[in-house]
C-alpha cells in the first residue's frame, strides 16, 4: 500500500470544511467529490468523505470510502490506469496555483508559531470488567494551540523557586470545552461554558537553573450536560441523554526564560467519562468508565500543523 | 480553590483506584494513553495536510493526487 502511494502526492483534509467553505480549494474539491462516491448524495448525509484520486487540475481517476486494504488498492490502481491515459493538458492546470491564495479559507492561518502547540492524544482507561469490546483500543488525536502571550501565562508573572501559580481560567476552560471531550471513539461536540460544573488548574515552579524554569501542574475540570439528544448515528431516535467527564490534571513542563517558551509540556487529565453524543461511538457504553486524554509537545511538520478540531471556538480572528 | 490545595488534593491522594490520577499512577496512565509504533504506521506516508498543499506539489511533480478526506481532519480528530 505505500509502495502504491508513493506513486502519489497523498494529502489529508477536513471533508466538511471543504464542503462548506469558499476560495478555490473548496472549489476544487466540489469538482472532484460530485465526480466521486458520494456524488450528489443527500441521505442519511450529504458528506462527502473517502478517498479520492484525481489530478492537479480536478480531473477525477477514481474515489472510494472504505476501511478494506484490498479494495483501497485496487482504487489506487484504477486512478493510476487513468491518470496514465491523460496527456500534460488534461490533467494539469494551465497556471502552476499560488501556494496559499488570498481566498483560501483555512483556519491554520491562524497557527502560533511563536507560541504552544500541543498534541492531544485519547483512550479509554482499562476497567475493572473488561469485555470483549472491538473498540477497548480505540484512540485519537488533536491538537491545542495557545499563543505565545497565553503560553506565558501558564508560569507566574514572576519565575522563581516555590512561586504558585492559578492558570487563567479562559486557558483552562479551552482544555475543559474543546478538548477534555470524549472522542475516543469519534467526533463528539465541545461542551458548552455552561456545562462546566468547575475549571481549575495550578502551576508550582519546582526549579530555576540554566536559564530554564521546571514547573509542575495539578488541576480539576467537570463538565455535565443532560438533555435529549442522539446517540447512536443515523438512528433517528433522540432520547433523554446525559454526559459528562469528570478530569484530575497532573503534568509538568520546562520553560526556557530566553526563547520564552515550552521546551516540554506533558499533561494528563484522567477520570471517568459517561453518555454519548451521535457520531461517537458510545451508544453501547454509556455507563461511566475512565478515559484520560495526554498533551504534549506537537513537532514541527506539516501534519502537526493542522488546527484544533474545535478551533471555532477559540474566539480567535 | 487556591493553588497550593489543589497540588495538596490532587497530588496526594494514594488510597484511591488503579485508574485515579496520582502521582505514582501518572506514568501508567500516561503510557497507556501514548499510541504505540504500530498505531502511528499511518504517519510513514507523507502527508500533505492540506487538499491544495496536494494541488500545489502535484502540479510541480506531474503527479496525480490522492486525497483523504473525512469529518474530523484525517491527520487529527476524526
Amino acid at each position: 500500500m505505500q509502495e502504491l502511494a508513493k506513486q502519489f502526492v497523498a494529502c489529508a483534509d477536513e471533508v466538511y470544511h471543504l464542503q462548506t467553505v469558499t476560495g478555490p480549494e473548496a472549489e476544487l474539491f466540489r469538482k472532484v467529490a460530485e465526480q466521486g462516491h458520494y456524488g450528489g448524495r443527500t441521505k442519511p448525509t450529504s458528506t462527502r468523505q473517502g478517498i479520492y484520486a484525481c489530478a492537479p487540475n480536478g480531473a477525477f481517476l477514481a474515489s472510494i470510502n472504505t476501511t478494506d486494504a484490498a479494495a483501497m488498492a485496487g482504487m489506487m490502481e484504477k486512478a493510476l490506469a487513468k491518470w496514465k491515459e491523460l496527456k500534460p493538458e488534461d490533467r494539469l492546470m494551465k497556471e502552476p496555483p499560488a501556494a496559499d491564495p488570498v481566498d483560501r479559507t483555512r483556519w491554520e492561518k491562524l497557527f502560533p508559531a511563536d507560541g504552544l502547540v500541543l498534541k492531544d492524544f485519547s483512550r479509554d482507561l482499562p476497567r475493572e470488567k473488561p469485555g470483549a469490546d472491538a473498540w477497548a483500543d480505540a484512540w485519537n488525536l488533536d491538537f491545542a494551540w495557545f499563543r505565545k502571550v497565553e503560553a506565558r501565562s501558564f508560569l507566574p508573572e514572576t519565575i522563581v523557586e516555590g512561586a504558585l501559580h492559578a492558570v487563567p481560567r479562559e486557558l483552562v476552560l479551552r482544555l475543559a470545552r474543546l478538548h477534555f471531550v470524549d472522542n475516543v471513539r469519534g467526533q463528539t461536540y465541545p461542551w458548552k461554558e455552561a456545562e462546566i460544573a468547575w475549571a481549575e488548574m495550578a502551576t508550582v515552579v519546582d526549579e530555576v537553573k540554566d536559564g530554564r524554569a521546571r514547573i509542575r501542574f495539578a488541576g480539576k475540570t467537570k463538565a455535565v450536560a443532560v438533555g435529549k439528544w442522539r446517540v447512536n448515528g443515523f438512528d433517528p431516535n433522540a432520547d433523554d441523554q446525559k454526559r459528562g467527564f469528570e478530569a484530575k490534571i497532573l503534568g509538568s513542563a520546562t520553560w526556557d526564560l530566553a526563547k520564552e517558551r515550552f521546551v516540554e509540556f506533558e499533561l494528563v487529565a484522567a477520570g471517568p467519562r459517561w453518555g454519548g453524543t451521535q457520531y461517537n461511538g458510545r451508544a453501547t457504553d454509556l455507563e461511566e468508565a475512565p478515559m484520560a486524554h495526554l498533551l504534549r509537545l506537537a513537532g514541527d511538520t506539516p501534519a502537526e500543523h493542522v488546527a484544533p478540531a474545535s478551533i471555532w471556538g477559540y474566539g480567535w480572528k | 480553590m487556591r493553588p497550593a490545595a489543589l497540588f495538596l488534593t490532587l497530588a496526594c491522594s494514594a488510597t484511591l483506584g488503579a485508574q485515579e490520577l496520582t502521582e505514582s499512577t501518572y506514568e501508567k496512565i500516561r503510557d497507556r494513553v501514548l499510541p504505540s509504533a504500530d498505531e502511528l504506521r499511518w504517519t510513514a506516508v507523507d502527508w500533505r495536510a492540506s487538499f491544495w498543499d496536494g494541488v500545489v506539489e502535484a502540479q510541480k511533480t506531474d503527479k496525480p493526487i490522492l486525497l483523504w478526506a473525512m469529518n474530523g481532519h484525517p491527520l487529527a480528530c476524526t
